[in-house]
């Protein structure tokens, strides 16, 4: 176990080397120039001062060949330092620390909310045999993956804040600007889970352990949350790696639309302001999420599948 | 008086009606066998007799009554009052029956919870004592992958004794299982079942099994009833052509032994072969040193049951795995250490034919591209040579020529192994490799492919390495046995010398196992 826990961490810092490296080659080979940008940003239109830019292009070793370069942020990056953001004047950490624990709230809450909203549906679809109710429920999901984010998130802030004022329409104030944003991110993660596990009941109750556990005298409801949902989860709980990758994703999004500040909106603004730094923490924190999530899912599995447990086989 | 009785019963899938007007009785505490091969409507019977149709099922006409009520077209809120408590039923295949992701404790105990015979306080002792009864003391932690089948269908008439039921069906309980394991979960179930005076209702495809075990047979072909007696009755004088037929299939252990003069060169040669598997845990020996000559034209039987190594020999016999140490000489070639590139032209002489021909046929292919397969990675002559080659081979396995357009899906079991042994014919092999060939075919069908297999060893001088864990089907086509336990070699010789005589007790054991003895005592009267 703490070898396997090993390897597993050894392959995570090389997928996070591995995607620090791939960002800084791209920005790298990207046509824009930093400096520019930068003395743009401050204001500095029209004229630059040529000194200015050469002191700039020295602070980032702009002009030092691409190993230099890179051995350099290679360096900072080992010891968790990306630079400093070019717009703010602020270390990145310390805007992705800021915004980090606010993304976390919203996509937990999603996360839940999606859970409920998708497992709840997909249950209510296994509980039915048949007929209308359960094709109208079957037909939500991918209605609703192909509702635009932006577009349910305007309809909702249109609702319930304009019209009802239930919710604040922006801003991170108070639990209840978590709502609408957490809504609005979790309806496509919830229909993705709804149709993963409503196809995974569908499939699970045509196995033959239903037919012992029906002539056992198990009623429908019984067989369902005894024998039927666990092992119709275990494909689902792989998909919990990917959903996290669609929150994140989701986040940018959802983020601008409701004016939250959160690590979705960082991508946004730093992506418009070409802020490279800002956008090198960024790809390694998202590397770090999936890093993270995938190996507790792995490390989770083996809890809900017995079979792929270290095996005590006995002997007849 | 009766305790189950089917009047007229008529039960279609769509327009194709699987059961034709049946009748059919079982007296409080008797053991009916219900005889057939498949597609004979029996497995249908036993699910409407449980209420576990499949939906695309429908009682078309008839009557199904269990104790004095009529059940034909109850609900299945109804039928769960009845099912696990009055009504028990042990499904057919143990490895899939369970529920791989709960314990198998849990799932002894929903039984008793759901009927109130226990409560949570006291189902976990009640759960202790019906697994140990099971012969599975203190297991009711394991999950199912970590008991062997079996175990596995002992835990399933745990589970379906548990509320001691008036009535238990068995469907082919035992047709997964090895023929020991077989004789001693349908010893289990006999004597659980005669000590509560349960009545048992045992749907199997292999008259040999319901010979041993039931006090009346009742025989089944498309859908009707074509005899029905006490067991003694349809054995000693069958009424009826077809039973006289099932009869003949099922395999015997009197049957004079195939015999070959002796002095035939060797064409396989394992010399003390052994294969080990490195695994985290350490090391496990599949095979021990084993010794095993196949000569030209003759048939050698590999015999044991699941886990005794006869299929790793199979691979390394066919070279498709290496050895951990010793030799494979085949026709006085070593090919222990030959290349990829260096066994390829040898491929073409030895051709495995496997044990299911449900997944060794590919179905997307017609049949005629499955037997062009090997024709075709040989480079045999041009496309309407291969053709023709086919359709000769299908001939040779007794298929109609039409067969060469169809799918393998379209056939039945018996007929896909034909193909499969069609496609091992196709290079003009020298010897084949028969790993359970007929174990997964109904007992009439099994004894038509042993029987084509004989026949084409005579027309074409083929060896065979046939593996089996039934005794009584490797005495019908090899002329020499070899017994295969814990991955060693136990016995060997001429099929005669060993069945006649075994020296080992596990030989004896097995010969012990093979079901249908009284078929053969009461034939012998």
């Amino acid at each position: 176990m703490a070898r396997y826990l090993a390897r597993r961490v050894a392959q995570g810092v090389f997928v996070l080397w591995a995607a620090f490296t791939a960002s800084f080659v791209i920005l790298y080979l990207l046509p824009s120039d930093p400096v520019e940008i930068m003395l743009a940003s401050t204001g500095s239109m029209g004229e630059l001062d040529p000194a200015a830019v050469a002191a700039l292009r020295a602070e980032y070793h702009l002009d030092d060949p691409f190993y230099v370069q890179y051995g350099i942020a290679l360096g900072r990056f080992a010891r968790g330092d990306f630079g400093t953001s070019i717009p703010q004047r602020v270390p990145v950490t310390q805007l992705i620390g800021e915004a980090f624990p606010e993304t976390l709230r919203l996509a937990a809450a999603a996360f839940a909310l999606a859970l409920l909203l998708g497992g709840g549906t997909a249950l209510l679809a296994g509980l039915l045999r048949g007929g209308w109710a359960r094709r109208l429920l079957l037909s939500l999901p991918p209605l609703l993956v192909s509702v635009p984010s932006f577009w349910a998130g305007l309809i909702l802030l249109q609702i319930f804040s304009f019209r009802l004022g239930w919710f604040p329409a922006i801003g991170n104030q108070g639990a209840g600007s978590v709502v609408l944003p957490a809504v609005t991110l979790a309806l496509p993660t919830a229909a993705v889970i709804a149709q993963v596990l409503a196809k995974s009941l569908l499939s699970t109750w045509r196995e033959p352990f239903v037919v012992t556990a029906r002539a056992k005298g198990g009623s429908r409801p019984g067989i369902l949350f005894r024998d039927v949902l666990r092992h119709a989860s275990l494909p689902g709980f792989t998909l919990v790696g990917m959903t996290v990758g669609n929150l994140l994703a989701g986040a940018i999004v959802v983020e601008t639309v409701f004016s939250r500040l959160g690590v979705g909106r960082l991508v946004e603004e730093a992506v418009s302001a070409q802020d490279i730094p800002m956008i090198q923490g960024l790809v390694v924190l998202s590397a770090l999420v999936f890093v993270v999530v995938n190996l507790a899912v792995d490390l989770v599995y083996p809890l809900l599948d017995p079979r792929i447990r270290p095996s005590r086989a006995v002997r007849a | 008086m009766t305790l189950l009785k089917i009047s007229d019963l008529r039960i279609s899938y769509g327009t194709t009606e699987a059961v034709r007007g049946i009748g059919l009785e079982v007296a409080a505490g008797e053991v009916v066998a219900l005889v057939g091969e498949s597609g004979s409507g029996k497995s249908t019977t036993a699910h409407a007799v449980t209420g576990l149709l499949p939906s695309a099922a429908r009682v078309t006409g008839g009557t199904i009554e269990f104790a004095g009520q009529d059940v034909t077209h109850w609900p299945e809120r109804a039928w769960r009052h009845l099912r696990g408590a009055d009504l028990g039923f042990v499904p057919q295949d143990p490895a899939v029956a369970l529920n791989p992701v709960r314990r198998v404790g849990a799932q002894v105990a929903d039984v008793l919870l759901l009927h109130r015979r226990a409560t949570r306080r006291t189902v976990k002792e009640r759960v202790a004592a019906i697994l140990e009864q099971a012969g599975l003391p203190g297991q009711a932690g394991r999950y199912p992958h970590e008991l062997s089948g079996g175990m596995r269908q002992r835990v399933l008439i745990g589970i379906a004794l548990a509320c001691a039921p008036k009535l238990v069906v068995a469907d082919e309980p035992t047709s997964a299982l090895d023929v020991t394991v077989q004789r001693r979960i349908l010893d289990h179930l006999a004597t659980l079942t005669a000590a509560e005076g349960t009545a048992v209702l045992l749907i199997t495809h292999d008259l040999g099994v319901a010979a041993d075990r039931a006090d009346r047979i009742v025989v089944m072909r498309d859908g009707e009833i074509v005899e029905t007696g006490p067991s003694r009755d349809v054995l000693a004088r069958p009424a009826q052509p077809y039973t006289v037929r099932l009869l003949e299939a099922v395999p015997s252990l009197s049957a004079p032994a195939r015999t070959a003069a002796p002095g035939a060169p060797p064409l396989l040669e394992l010399r003390g072969v052994r294969k080990e598997f490195r695994h985290p845990g350490g090391t496990t020996v599949a095979v021990r040193d084993v010794d095993l000559v196949v000569p030209k034209g003759r048939t050698v039987g590999l015999v044991g049951e699941s886990g005794s190594g006869k299929s790793t020999t199979a691979r390394i016999a066919l070279r498709l795995a290496a050895p951990t140490s010793g030799r494979v000489v085949f026709d006085g070639t070593d090919v222990t250490e030959s290349s990829r590139r260096a066994l390829r032209p040898l491929r073409r002489r030895f051709q495995p034919v496997y044990q299911n021909p449900f997944s060794s046929l590919d179905p997307r292919l017609t049949i005629g591209a499955i037997i062009d397969e090997p024709l075709q990675a040989f480079r045999e002559g041009d496309r309407a040579a291969r053709r023709r080659r086919a359709a000769e081979l299908l001939d040779k396995v007794a298929l109609p020529a039409a067969t060469i357009d169809r799918r393998a899906t379209e056939l039945s079991g018996g007929q896909r192994q034909r193909v499969a042994i069609a496609r091992a014919l196709a290079l003009h092999p020298d010897l084949i490799v028969l790993d359970e060939p007929v174990s997964a075919l109904d007992v009439s069908v099994q004894d038509q492919i042993l029987r084509l297999l004989v026949r084409l060893q005579d027309e074409l001088g083929l060896s065979y390495l046939f593996i089996s864990h039934d005794l009584a089907v490797v005495r019908q086509i090899s002329h020499e046995v070899t017994i295969l336990r814990e991955g060693a070699v136990v016995e060997a010789g001429p099929v005669a010398d060993v069945f006649d005589s075994p020296q080992h007790p596990y030989t004896k054991e097995l010969l012990m196992a093979v079901p249908g003895q009284t078929v053969r005592s009461g034939t012998d009267r």
